[in-house]
């Protein structure tokens, strides 16, 4: 099986390196995960090089999660991104279907985390495609 | 303290492995915690006394067991065959703590965390080894800080174990366990 390479954008370290660990011990196939704790640092990364999936936190200090998520649409509009909130609502899981991205409220167990992004990387679960918006939530 | 203090703060930066003792669900971060095994051997190290129930073979590695239920005040329970004992460094020793069931391992959100002295009484609530409350999955969860999790007098007994066991292992011929903990 193909692996899988992800980019985890987490200004955290015990919880980025939580979600890395857990994702380094595949249940299926192999995955190859790399951790970026600023936004901006992680968009030079997409640059450079592709992922299938792209997970960040909402709220980071500098550029928060929304906006993140909306540079990465125009530089690489059909990689999966997952968007994660301590603070999840309504209106940010509106925000996330909006931006494309699957959603993930804390709390949250790492088991289902792993199962969602197993979905989301063997493309069962589709990419949104509905508009973006500039007056999303977010930070 | 309240709920901004430093415990439920701290908290939500981290995840955590949940787990059962008596009816009681508790957490400790994933940090200092390096693998879970189901029961093996222990042997007895009477010499060493508490928290050490006693210790077990990890890799060639003699390692000292702590009973989690009996150092929280729970009642004994015997050791089954899939009791799990939670491989972690704590207290700048690596090792074992038995617990009744290993839950999950869950990231937290801010508001599932409760400052202990907002639901325990004063003394329990300040005691520094309860970092949180936090509502999890089957009810509401004891968030442990590991750095507190032995006083001072546990600590020097497993300093003391550190010290002694290669001697006592060897005396003692403790057996190689299974499922990766053993030799």
């Amino acid at each position: 099986m193909q692996e899988k390479r992800i980019l985890i954008v987490e200004d955290e370290p015990r919880i980025a390196l939580a979600l890395c660990r857990a994702l380094e011990f595949p249940s299926g196939g192999a995955r190859q995960v790399e951790i970026s704790p600023v936004a901006e640092t992680a968009l030079s990364k997409i640059q450079r090089q592709a992922y299938d999936l792209i997970i960040t936190d909402l709220r980071m200090p500098g550029m928060s999660g929304a906006e993140f998520l909306r540079q990465v649409h125009n530089l690489c509009p059909d990689t999966p991104t997952m968007l994660i909130t301590g603070f999840g609502s309504p209106d940010v899981e509106d925000l996330a279907q909006r931006l494309g991205a699957a959603y993930m409220a804390k709390p949250f167990s790492l088991r289902c985390f792993v199962e969602q992004v197993d979905r989301i990387v063997a493309g069962e679960e589709k990419k949104h495609s509905a508009p973006l918006h500039r007056d999303g939530h977010g930070r | 303290m309240d709920a901004d203090s430093a415990g439920p703060r701290a908290a939500m930066a981290d995840a955590w492995v949940t787990f059962r003792l008596g009816s009681q669900v508790y957490g400790l971060p994933v940090a200092p915690i390096e693998q879970i095994v189901p029961m093996v051997t222990i042997t007895p190290l009477p010499e060493i006394g508490e928290p050490v129930a006693g210790v077990i073979n990890v890799r060639g590695r003699p390692v000292p067991v702590v009973d989690l239920r009996r150092h929280v005040g729970q009642a004994q329970a015997a050791f089954l065959l899939d009791t799990p004992i939670v491989l972690s460094h704590i207290a700048d020793h690596s090792l074992g703590l038995v617990v009744d069931e290993v839950l999950d391992v869950l990231i937290l959100a801010p508001g599932d965390l409760i400052a202990p002295t907002q639901i325990l009484p004063s003394e329990l609530g300040q005691a520094p080894v309860i970092a949180a409350l936090a509502r999890m999955p089957g009810g509401l969860g004891l968030l442990l800080d590991p750095d507190h999790l032995f006083g001072p007098e546990q600590r020097e007994a497993l300093t003391r174990a550190a010290e002694m066991l290669p001697q006592l292992a060897a005396k003692a011929r403790i057996p190689g366990g299974d499922s990766g903990a053993g030799a």
